[in-house]
């Protein structure tokens, strides 16, 4: 199973840095159901473009603080958008928000 | 004068425009830029309205973005002005979307998660590009002074 999220990596990142790591995490968390609730209405629009350009903006920015398997997971669903394949990124969103929500309660936000 | 550890005098470094969407990227990029002077986009319309604006011939970007595809905003950025370097960064795993950009005018291409190191050695190649550039045109206006002096002469 993927790494939820690499602490060490980050600190690394951000030069040991806790503030900046807590205030990066913190942005994510905040940022991120956003997107998530444009993908959801981009599947339900079968906006499979609109779909793609979030599900790559989470990539980039799970990325950044190193949740591993939401950057998996995102990366996926971009695939699937670019694919225009909304049933199988319907199954891949689920998969997100799982890990979104595991990735919420690791960092015990 | 100042001198950085990477021996540019801070007084000539260039100020810089970050263009993303994402606020997670623009916070750590404003951390590791803080000696330097630094303005924030968050989608490509705003990035135009600062280049309008502001004499700025670094621009670090991220390749999609809502609203305007990055491909777009760097051909516009490059024809608006050549000298412009534009740092694409992107966390696509497409080697079509970096040969794009660099067709595009990209003049260096870095992939997400970044790191200090090596957008501090992009950015360094990218101000030793704008200065050659500038004691270039120098070196032009010298000579044409030059060549009118002689005129006036004969």
């Amino acid at each position: 199973m993927t790494e939820i999220f690499n602490r060490q990596a980050l600190l690394q990142r951000v030069e040991g840095d806790e503030e900046l790591l807590e205030e990066m995490l913190d942005i994510f968390l905040e940022y991120t159901p956003q997107q998530l609730q444009e993908i959801r209405q981009a599947l339900k629009s079968g906006d499979a473009p609109g779909l793609q350009g979030r599900a790559h903006s989470i990539k980039g920015a799970a990325a950044s603080i190193s949740a591993e398997a939401v950057r998996e997971a995102a990366g996926q669903l971009e695939q699937a958008g670019k694919n225009h394949d909304l049933e199988q990124a319907g199954v891949i969103l689920e998969t997100l928000n799982r890990e979104f929500s595991r990735l919420t309660e690791t960092l015990g936000k | 004068m100042t001198a950085t550890s990477d021996g540019v005098d801070r007084l000539q470094q260039e100020p810089i425009l970050v263009v993303d969407d994402d606020p997670v990227q623009h916070t750590l990029i404003k951390s590791y830029l803080r000696h330097r002077q630094v303005s924030h986009a968050h989608s490509p319309g705003e990035a135009l309205e600062i280049l309008r604006r502001q004499d700025i011939l670094v621009v670090v970007m991220d390749l999609y973005m809502p609203g305007m595809d990055g491909l777009k905003l760097l051909r516009l950025i490059k024809r608006a002005n050549g000298i412009v370097q534009v740092i694409v960064i992107t966390a696509s795993e497409e080697m079509e979307d970096l040969l794009k950009a660099l067709e595009a005018g990209a003049n260096d291409f870095l992939l997400k998660p970044l790191d200090k190191k090596t957008l501090e050695g992009a950015l360094e190649n990218a101000q030793a590009r704008i200065s050659r550039w500038k004691s270039t045109l120098m070196e032009l206006f010298h000579r044409k002074k030059e060549g009118l002096k002689e005129m006036a002469w004969d």
